[in-house]
């Protein structure tokens, strides 16, 4: 039944991806977005289920751990989820198996893995300010499970890679998800389309202010991102996979003006808590 | 918790030059103007699945939002160090539509006074106003470690390197085999949504129904 359904949709994009492979700068999987638009979330249920979703990311959490393992704080472990469940609580949903953490590296990042995964990295945990900046980097990873972009854009390319040729037909579930997401957490250095990424922030601040935060959390996280040189190691992943911070802050600028101010909250969760000093 | 710097001083040496000029500029017209940003706008994108916005009851009354934003005008007086991340308008009013006083470019040092929704009363080289807080990143605890990276010290809090863990590359990512038992662990950390709202309402927060923002005409 569903490798009909995927075939189906191979009828339905061909036509419109097609262009792309006779090349020029924009990725197919940007074109196909652009193109059919609506069509793709509803045509993604049918591609890959809930519970695919979630055996996806497992494996794509359990890849990341491997290079970066955990913090040993409990403490800090039982506070991102504590932020983060109820951030994710505020969101389209809401009873997905959320898990949060942050792991061990000095780089600046944060994850949203398909399934409910929220990994931040201790680097960047050490640069936020208060609890409504550590909601806004969560809400952004949130916003990104929630509207499934990285499924989106991997299943986007695979149509097209993989072409009538070889359909996805005669693939059995765990084969198919694996060729979604490739090999190992390598779903994780790809680059969104930059829309996704602004919808994501655009998505955060909201999130964030939903569940008591101040939506100006995020934003002062990408001012201090702002302040980084391009070239900065501990930032080369986040660079190379997002849009430039103050490119995202002008974005935010657009529409984030008065229609927020009443939700104004900085003093809102009291204190960051703060990690301990021998890990 | 971190101490202040050079350029934070310079600031200090302007503001005293300015003296308290800067005060007249505090005007009384912080109040959003909640006619006219309304937050019921549909949603986003048009295009993807959190497009079914919750809440639409929500554009709160007036006297709500007085009263939400009282805060913010009894907050106790914080003096830092700022630094403007893009160019920025520095505004006679915390608006939208006041009139601008002069364009600072980014990287200008401004003594940041006051915080009204979502702007600072500045202090700026030359005179004082409002900036958009979109637009201002503290000072005092990146410049430190921006230090530390662009001349390759590690500097005393070691911020460059703590773990010998560094630098995600996406071969690496690619290569990497999945460790199960850290995922277990992990898998072990998570709270219910029940646990999740208690320790939320520990802490003070509570749930508020806010539609999200629609994409910016481009």
């Amino acid at each position: 039944m569903r490798s009909w359904i995927c075939l189906t949709l191979l009828v339905i994009f061909a036509p419109v991806a097609w262009p792309a492979e006779s090349g020029e700068a924009k990725s197919a999987a940007d074109l196909l977005r652009d193109q059919v638009g609506a069509a793709l979330p509803e045509a993604l249920r049918g591609v890959l289920s809930e519970a695919e979703e979630a055996e996806a990311g497992r494996t794509v959490a359990a890849s990341l751990l491997a290079v970066a393992p955990l913090v040993k704080d409990d403490g800090l472990q039982r506070y991102v989820n504590e932020i983060g469940g109820w951030v994710a609580a505020q969101s389209e949903r809401p009873d997905l198996h959320w898990h949060f953490g942050v792991v061990d590296t000095g780089d600046l990042n944060a994850f949203a893995i398909p399934g409910g995964y929220v990994l931040l990295t201790a680097g960047l945990y050490d640069t936020l300010d208060d609890p409504s900046a550590l909601a806004g980097v969560l809400a952004h990873e949130i916003a990104h499970v929630v509207a499934r972009h990285h499924l989106k854009l991997a299943i986007g390319s695979k149509i097209i890679d993989e072409g009538f040729r070889r359909a996805g037909a005669e693939l059995d579930a765990v084969s198919r998800t694996r060729r979604l997401i490739g090999a190992g957490a390598s779903l994780l250095a790809r680059k969104l389309d930059q829309q996704s990424e602004f919808d994501a922030d655009r998505m955060a601040i909201v999130l964030a202010a939903r569940a008591g935060f101040d939506p100006w959390g995020l934003p002062s996280v990408l001012a201090q991102l702002a302040r980084h040189k391009v070239d900065d190691d501990r930032l080369a992943l986040l660079f190379s996979t997002h849009p430039l911070p103050s490119d995202r802050l002008r974005q935010l600028g657009e529409v984030m003006g008065e229609a927020l101010a009443p939700y104004a909250s900085p003093e809102a969760g009291g204190r960051l808590y703060e990690r301990g000093v021998s890990r | 918790m971190q101490s202040r710097n050079a350029p934070c001083l310079l600031a200090a040496f302007i503001l005293l030059i300015l003296g308290c000029s800067d005060r007249q500029d505090a005007s009384p017209s912080a109040q959003p103007d909640i006619g006219e940003s309304r937050i019921g706008e549909p949603d986003i994108s048009g295009n993807n699945d959190a497009d079914e916005v919750k809440d639409a009851e929500e554009v709160k009354d007036a006297d709500e939002v007085k009263a939400v934003n009282l805060p913010d005008e009894h907050a106790p007086a914080v003096e830092w160090t700022g630094i403007t991340v893009t160019e920025a308008e520095l505004k006679a009013e915390p608006a939208r539509e006041a009139p601008n006083l002069t364009l600072l470019a980014a990287g200008t040092f401004v003594t940041v006074r006051e915080r009204r929704g979502g702007w600072y009363r500045v202090a700026a080289p030359n005179s004082s106003g409002w900036l958009r807080m979109l637009a201002v990143a503290r000072d005092d605890r990146e410049l430190k470690t921006a230090t530390d990276i662009a001349t390759g010290r590690s500097g005393s809090g070691n911020v460059v390197n703590t773990t010998g863990i560094r630098g995600f590359n996406a071969q690496e990512l690619a290569r990497a085999e999945p460790d199960w038992e850290a995922l277990a662990q992990l898998d072990s950390l998570a709270l219910t949504r029940t646990q999740a709202a208690a320790a939320a309402g520990a802490l003070g927060l509570k749930a508020r129904a806010i539609r999200y923002l629609p994409r910016p005409k481009q």
